[in-house]
């Protein structure tokens, strides 16, 4: 039923508490939405889903984040293992410095994945985003000399490239123009079928666009969660009604 | 707040100075005298540079006008007192002694770069950092004496008899020729040490300066560690650690003293590691202002010299042209 359970999750920046007694369940192959005013924990919460809040030092975190059963944070954990399964489209496209292809046949290459079906694996990706007739011509050209939309289409080739259960969006619209914006947001739609969404945003409409399920974070604090449809129609808390009135944040 | 309504803030709190005042005629003389006076130290930095190699050109003229130029750079024997220069032994001295230390020194060093920048924690890399700059502040007659009374020895006693008895007997390069220790190895150990800290703390910076975004890319594609150290090495990192290792090349191939304290100093061809040799800042260290009686054996110093610049030259031109190949080969 879960994908993701986080259990009682703390975060703390030197001493600054960001994330404060976490516990929020992520549904199965559905769009969650976090959701929640700039500086309230929810890219944190995010990052702490694939253990990428490990590159900073200063950062310590306390509870739990159960990935199909397992503990993510248990001193065993192999964390590129981790890192496979919950891939992530960061919030700025960054084609590494390599071809087009390179860029979607780097994740398969160092798994072993491709091995002969390299070609075959590419192309499904490219594909799967809309990104192929674009570029079928210039697979080995630089990915930089891409358009920011095309970019991130790429990106996202590039992490499902690995074969995630689980894709994590770090408001990954929000570099982009309205038009590729859009395109994105239907691809991340159309994903739901096989994958789990987590996403991250600040745009209250673009969560209602594309939410299954929705968690409103405050300082470092949950407020409420719930399913989209009550959860956008009558909100329990205070707080969560102004927001969605626009009336804080 | 609403920021319309309060229109006081937007008001100039000063009234604007007419250009032309004197305050703003002022803030253009300041302008333009920074602009100058920084334009002509560079202008100062690159006329030294034309002033160092018109002085060297000059004063080698003699020498040069005297006999042939291949005649000079390929001839072996060193007797100035029958009037021949062969610079050869000596040029051949300092490209050996150098690529013996940039053998020893690159590998290490670059490694040790890539863990400082990769692997430590900050707290263990403020405490490491210092140690390794901390070598590059030795004066090099430190590092002579400690070559001969620590690497000498030990190359005399250890290294040169295990290397004649293993590889030696089968490449001439490893049989030790020369009892004595002095020689490429000891020097080229010596200089490795002191190009090392250099190497590591350019390789630590050129990869620490490598996007953030990539590193977190590489792993939140389950790249372990040691892939995405190499992904940012071969495509981010490459062109600065080439330039590091010229860096520490030019440093070395200019190193006078603590060469000139362990190579042995003897004109020779060097055809094995443990062979005594002589390098060109030795040779004109040990005998500039000496038998200068001698005819054209200053302008032959000078030649040294300008042969000395002119590898050092060649080699970062050539380094540069790499350097730019492969940074547009990595945005390809």
């Amino acid at each position: 039923m879960y994908a993701l359970s986080i259990r009682q999750l703390n975060v703390w920046y030197d001493k600054q508490h960001v994330l404060k007694d976490i516990t929020v369940d992520v549904p199965r192959r559905q769009i969650t939405a976090i959701i929640g005013p700039s500086g309230c924990g929810k890219s944190t919460l995010l990052k702490s889903l694939n253990r990428l809040l490990d590159l900073n030092e200063r950062v310590r975190v306390s509870g739990q984040v159960l990935f199909e059963g397992q503990n993510i944070y248990d001193p065993g954990t192999d964390v590129t293992d981790v890192r496979t399964r919950i891939g992530l489209l960061a919030q700025k496209p960054f084609p590494l410095p390599m071809s087009i292809f390179d860029n979607v046949a780097y994740g398969p290459r160092i798994h072993g994945l491709g091995n002969g079906h390299l070609a075959q694996i590419v192309t499904a990706q490219l594909q799967a985003v809309g990104l192929w007739e674009e570029v079928k011509d210039r697979l080995k050209a630089p990915a930089t000399g891409l358009s920011g939309g095309q970019q991130q289409r790429l990106c996202l080739a590039r992490t499902l490239a690995v074969a995630p259960e689980v894709l994590l969006c770090d408001e990954s619209t929000a570099s982009l123009d309205p038009i590729s914006a859009r395109g994105i947001e239907a691809l991340l739609r159309g994903l739901r079928e096989k994958y789990t969404l987590v996403l991250v945003t600040h745009d209250i409409e673009q969560a209602r666009r594309l939410a299954d399920h929705v968690v409103f974070m405050w300082l470092g604090e949950l407020v409420e969660h719930g399913p989209a449809g009550p959860f956008f129609a009558q909100p329990e808390q205070k707080l969560t009604q102004a927001y969605l009135a626009r009336e804080i944040g | 707040m609403d920021l319309t309504r309060d229109t006081h803030l937007f008001k100039p709190a000063v009234k604007r100075i007419a250009w032309g005042s004197r305050v703003q005629r002022w803030r253009r003389v300041k302008d333009s005298c920074a602009r100058m006076s920084s334009g002509t130290a560079v202008l100062i930095v690159c006329l030294l540079v034309g002033v160092i190699a018109a002085t060297l050109v000059i004063r080698s003229w003699p020498i040069l006008s005297a006999y042939p130029l291949d005649e000079l750079l390929t001839g072996q024997t060193w007797q100035p007192l029958h009037g021949r220069f062969g610079f050869a032994p000596f040029i051949a001295g300092s490209i050996a002694v150098t690529l013996v230390a940039m053998m020893l020194a690159v590998i290490p060093a670059v490694f040790s770069g890539i863990y400082l920048a990769e692997y430590t924690s900050s707290r263990a890399r403020a405490a490491l950092k210092p140690l390794i700059d901390l070598l590059v502040g030795i004066p090099s007659v430190v590092y002579g004496l400690w070559g001969i009374l620590f690497i000498i020895p030990l190359v005399r006693d250890v290294i040169g008899p295990w290397s004649d008895r293993t590889l030696g007997q089968v490449f001439p390069f490893f049989a030790r020729t020369n009892p004595s220790g002095y020689g490429l190895l000891s020097a080229g150990f010596v200089l490795a040490v002191m190009v090392f800290p250099l190497i590591v703390a350019v390789t630590e910076e050129v990869l620490r300066s490598a996007p953030r975004e990539m590193r977190e890319t590489l792993l939140a594609l389950g790249a372990t560690r040691w892939e995405t150290t190499q992904c940012i090495v071969r495509r981010a990192g490459l062109p600065g650690i080439l330039a590091a290792i010229v860096l520490g090349f030019s440093r070395a191939f200019g190193e006078t003293l603590a060469i000139m304290m362990l190579i042995g100093n003897v004109p020779q061809m060097p055809t094995s590691l443990f062979d005594a040799a002589y390098s060109l800042p030795a040779l004109i260290a040990n005998n500039y202002g000496e038998i200068m009686s001698v005819p054209l054996y200053e302008s032959a110093l000078m030649g040294a010299a300008l042969a000395l610049l002119a590898v050092v030259l060649l080699f970062n031109i050539l380094a540069r042209l790499v350097i730019v190949r492969l940074t547009q080969a990595q945005a390809r």
